[in-house]
């Protein structure tokens, strides 16, 4: 059976979204063990018409990598393969979530090659376009993800 | 004589910069022209760590224009070189500041060659920093351009 989790922006919006376990095994295994999960999200700087949260994931491996070609609603870890500091400090690995077309991922140190692992429900590319806008507008809020009971 | 405009931040903080008029001098002569003006600031998401004005300005020329190699408190006139379409509308010529190395000054449509024609002087660069990471963080804030 499909893993199912929600995830719950600042807004209230609430989307289901569903992990690719095939595509992308370690990284949907340590997501699903982070649940449920608490943090802010930001509108990328760098990867276009994206969204990203930091995370306490470790994958440290590429695997289902993409660097473009996203589409609203995929959700793809970053896992600074290419290394990279900030103020000093080792980043975080991240989530990425493109809520438009058009996003590549790379950042100052380069190409962001990143793991696709999970897909928010087609029918959220609307509500995703506007949650997106508010970020960049209105800046950081909170996200929530849990797993989905399907019971 | 040089000529300097003053940025003043809605959330706080004021910067002097000076007028490029001999790298970019109709750019600056619109951009001067046109003081004071205020608009709400956006971080990019295409380009790093810039932030730009929703103001829009009538002045399509490229002069002195730039796409990598920015640095902190270089500011530019993006003139929409490449006719980028946003929403169902030609995005208007806007202002665009960088506040942190690593800039590439692009969008959805390729590279947006910007004419550099103004740069911030004599400021601490890490305040002028957490004023862009707050805009990034916070979202759209007012920025008040103004002759001194």
């Amino acid at each position: 059976m499909d893993k199912l989790f929600q995830v719950e922006f600042g807004g209230g919006e609430k989307i289901i979204g569903k992990l690719l376990e095939v595509e992308a095994p370690e990284t949907c295994r340590q997501f699903w063990e982070s649940l449920p999960f608490e943090g802010k999200v930001l509108h990328g700087a760098f990867t276009g018409f994206a969204m990203f949260f930091f995370v306490e994931l470790k994958v440290g491996k590429v695997e289902n990598p993409y660097l473009c070609g996203g589409k609203p609603g995929d959700m793809f870890l970053n896992t600074y393969a290419t290394k990279g500091l900030l103020e000093g400090k080792p980043l975080r690995e991240e989530i990425i979530v493109p809520y438009s077309t058009s996003g590549v991922f790379w950042h100052w140190a380069g190409p962001l090659p990143s793991n696709y692992f999970a897909k928010l429900a087609d029918t959220s590319a609307q509500e995703l376009y506007k949650i997106g806008r508010r970020l960049k507008e209105k800046g950081a809020e909170t996200i929530k993800i849990s797993r989905y009971d399907q019971g | 004589m040089e000529r300097f405009i003053k940025l003043e931040f809605q959330k706080g903080g004021a910067f002097k910069a000076k007028m490029l008029d001999n790298l970019a001098p109709k750019t600056c002569r619109v951009i001067y022209e046109s003081l004071p003006f205020s608009s709400g600031a956006l971080n990019g998401s295409f380009s790093g760590y810039v932030f730009y004005l929703m103001k829009g300005f009538d002045f399509h020329e490229l002069e002195n224009p730039v796409v990598f190699g920015a640095q902190p408190g270089d500011i530019f006139l993006n003139t929409n070189a490449n006719c980028s379409v946003f929403e169902g509308k030609i995005l208007p010529p806007r202002i665009v500041v960088a506040y942190n190395s690593s800039v590439i000054l692009q969008n959805w449509a390729g590279y947006t060659p910007s004419n550099l024609f103004a740069k911030i002087v004599d400021a601490d660069m890490q305040k002028f920093y957490q004023v862009g990471k707050r805009i990034r963080w916070e979202g759209r804030e007012e920025i008040t351009f103004s002759a001194l």
